[in-house]
């Protein structure tokens, strides 16, 4: 009889440590941010003991010529770069899901190499490259360099949600009479879209807090990474904080957009 | 006219208007236009750079241009040297760096599979937000994350303040090799855990079903089922952890306080401070082949098909 | 009328379609019926045009429609996963190939969905998403009619429905064919749609055809053991031909009793090597009361409703045979596993057959 009642109890308590675990590795995951946040509200020169609320230093980043000017240059690389690499991304995902072509395969694995690869390899070697060639630092080359990180990354975005798109569906449009331009228009960007503005969002969330790449490209732009970066390695100020979290509420924000859209696109 | 007139007035040739006009450029037509874009970014972009670092490292001693036809070996001569004398830093860069991103793998593994195989199978509810929490430090970057953990772990930081309001008192790992790896598993930590949990949750659920059916107690049906068809998972997750954790820079900038080196530290100096390309290269190269072996073989093993599908039923 | 001539399909070395040729006249209603991988799907998409023949003509009335492309040829294609566009409404649905035209619906619509018998008040603004497979198999069928196609083909399109409604549909598509001024071609590897619903009937094995004729004429007449065994659950006795002269032949078999002549001819045809019986012409008793027997153990009786499987096994060659009776006779003759008895049959009803490629 103990071995019932011992049976309904088990489970169920077995379930809230699985939970439990849970909480403690996002706990892990959350707590340099979380960090980050605290600091950001501590009114001290450097972070330190005791903690005094103060919101001066959100207003003193939103007013810091400085970071206005990082800011600036970040929006005139993440746009081009978010523009871009959605356009390229889910050309290459559309290619890859709804085609067959001699050397698919070889061209899923290429196409999503970059994404494998660890950013300051990718930087060092842009920036090689950048020299030899003459394509020069700035704007541009960040541009050109992050969309060769991002465009992967909504190609793989945008092929899971092309995927799930019945693979007869083209040649039942053109069956009944639909042109190409018919069957893209009307049957399959409207099939993928939530996945492209996902993809899109991630692109732009991606490029913004991108460092690597950009740093290595940059020239004399600052950027708000880099600008981040600056402070951290010499001449610390508690506008960092502040500022960081600002890019991570911006963020989250985005991201709970975009897994929102995936969710649609899903059911 | 009906839709059968109109379509007779076409026959029997007669190819709609916007696909003649596609047909003229037929380069172009999907899916070569489509595939077009991303090939020539990645050949100018990914390519290029990679063949940069591979003609680098075989030039002359601080040149900043190619000149293919002068190579030599010298940067890789230093760096052998370097290593066998125990002058200098590589040996110690070897040590760090290996060291490093085993025990990352092996830190994240043992960290992830748990989570990976509750989430796979036990959890019902808040399955969505779980994941979310999961996924959103990927997306913030990563200097300002590993910035967050300087903040924790510093002299009178966040932990600090936490511990020493319920009056505990312990010393800081900061700027020891060990603050490193916390911030390398950190980093790398969902890279490991998304794989395993994808490969967990492919198995069906009927096949435990039929395990505990033929008498395989818990213990059995996962050291008999679950473990051995989540090996995929492991291994993608493995390979990826190790790579990118060998690439680890910033990591080791931050936490490590300039006193810990690493690979990827090391090199970033050799192009930074020293001005010395071909030395940075030829170091570059090693992980350069490291991470192109390891990413063909995750994007072989990878089939999207079978993510799509797991996404669709979740 | 379609007309194919020598039509073929290769992947690399492997050939899907070999060289066939048929016509089919205007609103008939044809069916195409193979086993699975016997290239009947290939040879649909090549008629519907997304698939193009390595060699070969297909003409509709007089015209060569060989290379034109799918969204230019008046045929239309009834998926067996039906493709429906599952972010428009059933009205959408069906709009698609009018408006693909810029054409306008006029009431089309309303008319197309009472065609496929769902009411139009009812169903129009529902989301395809949310109907059953049957609603959406018609949905399918009522925006393939809106494209006004001369050939509507389907491809399996009842297999994923359940028995009940394959049937109930099997009829109405025999109705909506006899209305309608177009032809259907239906491919299936189910030879019991095949027979209910064709007025011609192709049995196609490894890309060729093996026998046409109406459904009548291949079941009377198999033309070898393949199609004899594919048209209906069969026995099948091998032989030895012993002499063949004047369009007869002499056979061979071991434990055969009874007649051991048959016609057989033209003389061109290859040498027969079996003969076969149906299940359901055959009967078990004790003692050998037909022409032609063959001596067996009663292995197993199932009842399957109105009728009886009587599974018997040859005594000598150990091979297993089965007959359909009625239930009356079974139990009248009161047969029980073990029991020696006769396996025999009206020698009329037996086919001498060459085998056949499989």
């Amino acid at each position: 009889m103990s071995m019932r009642s011992d049976r309904s109890l088990v489970p169920q308590l077995s379930t809230g440590l699985w939970y439990g675990y849970l909480v403690l590795v996002i706990a892990f995951l959350m707590t340099p941010l979380l960090s980050l946040i605290i600091a950001s509200f501590d009114s001290g020169q450097t972070f330190s003991l005791p903690f005094e609320f103060t919101l001066k230093w959100y207003s003193n980043a939103l007013t810091s010529t400085s970071v206005q000017s990082a800011v600036d240059s970040t929006i005139r690389i993440s746009i081009p770069v978010t523009v871009l690499s959605t356009i390229i991304g889910t050309a290459g995902a559309i290619a890859y899901t709804r085609y067959s072509f001699p050397g698919q395969e070889y061209f899923k694995i290429v196409a999503l190499l970059p994404i494998f690869f660890p950013l300051i390899l990718l930087g060092l070697g842009m920036s090689m490259w950048a020299n030899v060639t003459g394509l020069g630092y700035g704007i541009v080359p960040a541009i050109i360099g992050e969309t060769v990180w991002i465009s992967p990354i909504v190609m793989f975005v945008v092929s899971i949600s092309a995927l799930g798109v019945d693979p007869n569906i083209e040649e039942a449009a053109r069956d009944l009479g639909a042109d190409t331009l018919t069957i893209y228009k009307d049957v399959l960007l409207p099939l993928i879209v939530n996945g492209i503005v996902s993809g899109g969002i991630f692109a732009f969330v991606l490029s913004w807090n991108n460092y690597y790449i950009v740093s290595y490209l940059k020239g004399s732009e600052i950027t708000i990474t880099t600008w981040i970066h600056g402070r951290m390695t010499q001449g610390f100020t508690p506008v960092v904080p502040a500022l960081a979290s600002m890019i991570f509420y911006v963020s989250l924000l985005l991201l709970l957009v975009a897994v929102l859209m995936e969710l649609r696109s899903s059911r | 006219m009906s839709v059968r007139e109109f379509v007779r007035s076409k026959v029997p040739t007669d190819i709609d208007r916007f696909d003649r006009r596609l047909a003229l450029v037929s380069v172009l037509r999907p899916p070569s236009g489509l595939i077009i874009p991303l090939v020539v970014l990645l050949a100018f972009m990914f390519v290029g750079p990679i063949a940069s670092i591979v003609l680098f490292s075989v030039q002359p001693t601080n040149t900043i241009s190619l000149a293919v036809a002068d190579w030599t070996l010298d940067a890789y001569r230093e760096i052998v040297q370097g290593t066998i004398s125990g002058k200098g830093v590589y040996g110690e860069v070897t040590t760090n760096t290996i060291m490093i991103s085993a025990l990352t793998t092996v830190i994240a593994f043992a960290v992830s599979y748990p989570a990976a195989y509750a989430l796979a199978t036990k959890v019902r509810r808040f399955k969505l937000p779980i994941l979310i929490a999961l996924i959103i430090p990927l997306f913030t970057s990563v200097n300002i994350r590993v910035y967050g953990w300087v903040l924790f772990l510093i002299n009178e930081g966040v932990f600090d303040l936490l511990a020493g309001s319920v009056g505990l008192d312990a010393p800081s790992i900061i700027y020891t090799r060990s603050a490193v790896i916390l911030g390398t598993v950190y980093v790398y930590l969902p890279y490991m855990l998304f794989p395993i949990y994808l490969s967990i949750s492919t198995i069906d659920d009927s096949l435990l079903e039929a395990a505990a059916d033929l008498g395989a107690g818990r213990t059995k049906q996962f050291v008999d089922v679950i473990l051995p068809l989540s090996k995929p998972g492991v291994i993608i997750g493995s390979l990826f952890v190790f790579v990118l954790s060998l690439g680890a820079e910033v990591e080791a900038e931050l936490l490590g306080g300039g006193t810990i080196y690493t690979a990827a530290s090391n090199i970033s100096y050799s192009f930074g401070y020293s001005q010395n390309w071909p030395l940075g290269s030829a170091q570059a190269v090693g992980l350069l082949l490291i991470t192109t072996v390891c990413g063909v073989v995750i994007l072989r093993t990878i089939d999207l098909t079978e993510i799509a599908s797991r996404g669709g039923s979740r | 009328m379609l007309k194919a001539t020598n039509l073929r399909k290769e992947y690399g070395s492997t050939v899907a379609v070999e060289d066939v040729d048929f016509e089919i006249e205007t609103g008939s209603f044809a069916t195409i019926v193979g086993p699975s991988g016997c290239g009947k799907s290939t040879l649909l998409r090549m008629l519907a045009g997304h698939l193009s023949p390595t060699a070969g003509q297909i003409e509709l009335d007089g015209i060569d429609i060989t290379d034109s492309s799918p969204q230019s040829r008046p045929t239309s294609l009834v998926f067996q996963s039906w493709s429906l566009f599952p972010h428009m409404t059933v009205a959408e649905n069906i709009e698609f190939p009018i408006d693909a035209q810029g054409l306008e619906s006029n009431g089309r619509i309303e008319t197309l969905l009472e065609q496929v018998r769902l009411d139009p008040e009812e169903y129009a603004n529902k989301q395809v998403t949310d109907l059953s497979g049957g609603q959406k198999q018609r949905v399918a069928l009522a925006r393939s009619l809106a494209y006004e196609p001369d050939i509507l083909l389907l491809d399996e399109p009842l297999a994923s429905l359940d028995y009940v409604l394959q049937k109930k549909l099997q009829r109405e598509l025999t109705e909506l064919n006899a209305e309608l001024n177009t032809t259907f071609i239906y491919v299936t590897h189910s030879l019991e749609s095949a027979l209910i619903m064709s007025d011609q009937l192709f049995v196609i094995d490894d890309g060729s055809i093996i026998q046409r004729g109406s459904p009548d004429e291949i079941y009377q007449e198999p033309v070898d053991k393949f199609v004899a065994e594919f048209m209906g659950d069969a026995n099948v006795f091998p032989i030895d031909v012993v002499e063949r002269a004047d369009g007869r032949i002499r056979i061979d078999h071991p434990v055969l009793e009874g007649r051991q002549e048959f016609p057989y001819g033209p003389a061109d045809r290859p040498v027969p090597e079996c003969l076969v019986v149906r299940h359901d012409d055959t009967v078990v008793k004790p003692s050998l009361e037909h022409e032609l027997g063959i001596p067996v153990t009663v292995v197993n009786v199932l009842n399957k409703g109105n009728t009886a499987l009587v599974e018997t096994r040859d005594k000598h060659e150990d091979a297993e045979y089965v007959s359909e009776m009625s239930l009356e006779q079974v139990s009248d003759i009161s047969l029980t596993v073990d029991d020696d008895a006769y396996l025999q049959w009206n020698p009329d009803k037996t086919h001498v057959l060459p085998k056949g490629d499989s």
